[in-house]
């Protein structure tokens, strides 16, 4: 399970975990032996607690096995029991997983390094929070660029001629930019949006619901221009790729 | 995929399309959560104060375990 091999990092972050389902002790006792699940399982027999959060599935019919489901996701809160972040799925059959709620949150280094590409403006190290994954599984993809010394390409917004960065990528969710800085370039008398030094650039991947297990390739593309304090270089496009491992959903069932 | 677990999501499925608008979320972010006691799976009650670290506590909301 996914939320089990994260545990320790999440908990090196302060932050304990529970995890809460409409089945009784003895089901949950019975799947964490199974899995070596070793945080609590909570059992919400009755779906009380589903009910009081306000996420109790009701196109569920009644008399359905599944009646009493919640609307799966995620909370995190603080001491007080405030909540701090939550990450919820529009699509039944879609979900967070920790790996990425991790990246999001915390910044956390993305756990799949993939490749590192180097350019003569700049270092593109690419990462996915986890490589193994399920179909409807979100994730986080990550880009780490370092520009070298002297160097800024244009941040999202510029005005002008000048050409922002953009990740290039089908079927992705949209990036997360940092905040850029204001550039004043003297000979031109104009100020604008630049990223320097270390950035880095971050957004959610969904795995198709009809992938198959097996290697899952993503591919995009990173375009930019950069220009250091005497001039700008051409407009470039550095070639990305992820390879993810597609893996099979769990079947077994609790005996 | 399991047939009972096919037929469980295909219900669901159908369901959801039938039902309108977006989904239940819960308590928005700054907004608190109820209070809750529940065992574990080793008959233990947690609360909030029993699962929380230091800096709080991630709770999961799932499906089911068993299938």
């Amino acid at each position: 399970m996914e939320l089990q091999e994260r545990l320790a990092e999440i908990q090196k972050r302060g932050l304990g975990v529970a995890a809460i389902s409409y089945d009784s002790p003895a089901v949950l006792k019975n799947f964490a032996g199974r899995r070596g699940i070793t945080f609590p399982l909570l059992a919400d027999e009755g779906s009380k607690v589903i009910r009081a959060f306000g996420i109790l599935n009701e196109d569920v019919p009644a008399g359905n096995m599944a009646t009493g489901i919640p609307h799966p996701g995620t909370y995190i809160v603080d001491r007080t029991g405030r909540v701090v972040a939550k990450y919820f799925e529009d699509d039944y059959t879609e979900r967070f997983t920790a790996s990425e709620i991790l990246v999001r949150q915390y910044g956390a280094a993305a756990g799949a390094a993939q490749q590192t590409a180097e350019t003569k403006h700049l270092t593109i190290s690419s990462a996915a929070s986890t490589a193994r994954v399920r179909s409807g599984q979100r994730i986080a993809l990550t880009l780490d660029i370092e520009l070298k010394p002297r160097m800024h390409v244009y941040a999202p917004g510029v005005e002008g001629g000048y050409i922002p960065i953009e990740w290039i990528m089908k079927d992705a969710h949209p990036v997360t930019f940092p905040a850029s800085r204001k550039l004043h370039l003297p000979a031109i008398k104009e100020t604008v949006p630049v990223f320097e030094g270390r950035f880095r650039l971050m957004r959610d991947f969904t795995v198709p619901k009809g992938a198959k297990p097996g290697e899952l390739v993503i591919e995009g593309g990173l375009r930019y221009q950069a220009c250091d304090d005497r001039e700008c270089y051409i407009p470039q496009t550095v070639a990305l790729k992820w390879t993810l491992k597609v893996e099979a959903h769990d079947r077994e069932r609790a005996k | 995929m399991s047939t009972l677990r096919s037929r469980i999501l295909a219900t669901i499925l159908v369901s959801s399309a039938l039902g309108a608008g977006a989904i239940k979320t819960g308590p928005a972010v700054g907004a608190s959560v109820p209070d809750f006691q529940l065992p574990d799976q080793n008959g233990v009650t947690q609360t909030l104060g029993s699962i929380a670290g230091s800096e709080g506590a991630m709770i999961v909301f799932y499906r089911s375990a068993d299938w």
